[in-house]
């Protein structure tokens, strides 16, 4: 800290002297231990104007130690607000424009605009030479497309890239008038500012997506329980036999069904399993359930092999082209004989549970869809006393336990063969069970699906 | 599953070796479709180490036999496994395929 006087020498010439503070102090002291003096001395005097200004210019230090500390922590605030509006307002325009005007304040920046793909598609701050600047902008990026920051126009324009790493090509551009260009100080700002907008937006971007997805997974849900919707709930109910029948999907939708119909005395049945997976199995699905409904009802009186013929005419070519097959066994019940009969096409398991054995019944042609008109063998019986045919998709016989052993034909054979004599739904439910409990948590890697028909004399 | 090839002037080779299900289709069909040319319109699919076929698999062995059909050649089965085996015979589908033993066993 320093102060200067001026005296006159000996010649009466000006001279101009440097004074430090401390060196003012000192001499003040010095002339303090010789006791009060009546008339102070020019030094003394001159010291204490030294320690004065000195004294003057500390505070004025301090005033703009202060007044830049308060800006600093305007900064610190506003740059607080910046992410608070980014935190909280992910996903939206007003969003972003709150977030330029909030630069814009920051900056000191007269005029702020956001460029999209090349284009200006948001503004703050002045309106006058929007033209230019837009042209500004757009020829500085043109012209360093690579670099994050570029500083025109004599520091007056400040252009940044956000979200350098995002999928669309976004733009920042900073303008301030000539007489107030930016200073190296507000490049860490700005590079805040980019950093903070680019942020939001590539949380936009994700937000878009996740709304985008989540669209797809509701329609695909919702296609699922349409698609599902196509499998009746409940069997039909007949004083001459009793049906159980049910299908677990192994996700929301999948390619097992069994349908029903019914006309002129008898029960119509079709069980079938779309080779394949999910929604797209369950769209071959639907059309293989109402393939056979169609069949059912156009065949009304004819005999089975016309129905399976109905069935494959509608169906093949369809699967045909998708490259899938369909395993599926058409049946029919005379209500008044409780005779049944059935032809199976490449499907399993096909089980007769009679005489307390449970005997295979083969498939006699391959799936729909593999090759075309190809006669089935009809099997008939009587289902009488303890009888009952069982239907089911190879998700039961297939179905695996931790140490990936199969739950197998042979014990679901068994389990067929202790069931008899029981209630269509008592065996239904049973096997499902077992195979739950075989499973122990294993996860289903395929729809299961089971129909029971069960002869109404003799069932407990 | 484990899918190894051998191409050889008039003939493929497919060797598996594993479980094929649902899950491995995607692979085999990458795999082994472009095997399946007008000059080479016969592979053979050895399937002594398939431990397990689903549906899916088997749709996908159809769907190939039926490719190389419209190129006048066709799918060989080598040696399937009797899970295999049995899973064809309760489908039917045997009858849709040559299957050959290439072990010389009885």
């Amino acid at each position: 800290m320093t102060a200067t006087r001026t005296r006159l020498d000996r010649r009466g010439s000006e001279i101009t002297e440097e004074i430090r503070a401390d060196a003012a102090i000192d001499l003040l002291l010095s002339l303090a231990a010789h006791g009060p003096l009546p008339d102070p001395p020019a030094e003394a005097t001159h010291a204490a104007q030294v320690i004065r200004e000195a004294l003057d210019e500390l505070t004025s230090t301090q005033g703009a130690l202060t007044e830049a500390l308060v800006a600093s922590q305007d900064r610190l605030l506003a740059v607080e607000a910046l992410a608070r509006i980014n935190v909280q307002g992910v996903a939206s325009a007003e969003t972003l424009g709150l977030l330029l005007d909030k630069s814009l304040a920051l900056t000191g920046a007269s005029q702020v605009l956001f460029l999209e793909d090349m284009a200006v598609t948001m503004t703050r701050g002045a309106t006058d030479q929007l033209d230019e600047h837009a042209r500004i902008a757009v020829s500085t990026i043109a012209a360093q497309p690579d670099k994050l920051l570029r500083i025109v126009e004599s520091s007056c324009a400040v252009v940044g890239t956000l979200d350098p790493d995002g999928d669309a090509e976004r733009h920042v551009a900073f303008f301030r008038p000539s007489d107030s260009p930016f200073s190296t100080a507000d490049i860490p700002l700005i590079q805040a500012i980019d950093s903070a907008l680019g942020v939001l937006l590539a949380f936009n971007d994700l937000h878009d997506r996740e709304l985008a997805q989540a669209a797809v997974e509701r329609e695909h849900q919702l296609a699922s329980v349409l698609a599902q919707s196509a499998i009746a709930d409940e069997a039909p109910r007949s004083s001459a036999v009793d049906i159980f029948a049910r299908t677990v999907p192994a996700s929301l939708t999948g390619g097992d069904f069994y349908t029903f119909g019914r006309a002129d005395g008898a029960i119509w049945f079709a069980v079938g399993d779309v080779a394949g997976k999910g929604l797209p199995a369950a769209m071959l699905m639907t059309r293989a359930v109402a393939a056979c409904r169609v069949a059912f009802l156009a065949n009304r009186g004819g005999g089975l092999v016309e129905v399976f013929a109905g069935i494959e005419d509608e169906l093949f070519p369809h699967l045909d082209d998708a490259g899938v097959f369909i395993t599926l066994t058409v049946g029919v019940i005379d209500e008044s004989t409780r005779r049944l009969s059935l032809v199976n096409a490449g499907h399993s398991p096909v089980l007769l549970v009679h005489d307390d054995s449970a005997e295979p019944i083969p498939a006699s042609v391959p799936p729909i869809g593999v090759v075309r008109h190809r006669v089935p063998r009809v099997s008939s019986f009587a289902l009488d006393g303890r009888d009952y045919l069982l239907v089911g998709s190879d998700g039961l016989t297939e179905q695996c336990d931790r140490g990936d052993h199969q739950f197998g034909y042979e014990r679901l054979a068994e389990l067929c063969r202790e069931s008899a004599g029981r209630t269509s739904r008592h065996i239904g439910e049973t096997i499902f069970d077992h195979v739950d409990g075989f499973a122990a948590g294993h996860p289903a890697s395929d729809d299961r699906t089971l129909v029971v028909i069960a002869s109404t004399k003799g069932g407990s | 599953m484990i899918i190894r090839t051998e191409i050889e002037p008039t003939r493929r080779l497919v060797h598996l070796v594993g479980r094929f299900d649902a899950h491995e289709c995607p692979g085999f069909r990458s795999a082994v479709t472009p095997l399946v040319t007008a000059e080479a319109n016969v592979i053979h699919i050895d399937l002594s180490q398939v431990a397990f076929v689903d549906s899916t698999a088997l749709a996908e062995l159809v769907r190939l036999q039926k490719a190389a059909r419209a190129l006048d050649g066709e799918v060989i089965l080598a040696d399937p496994s009797d899970p295999v085996r049995v899973i064809l015979e309760i489908t039917a589908l045997a009858e849709m395929f040559t299957i050959i033993d290439t072990t010389g066993a009885p």
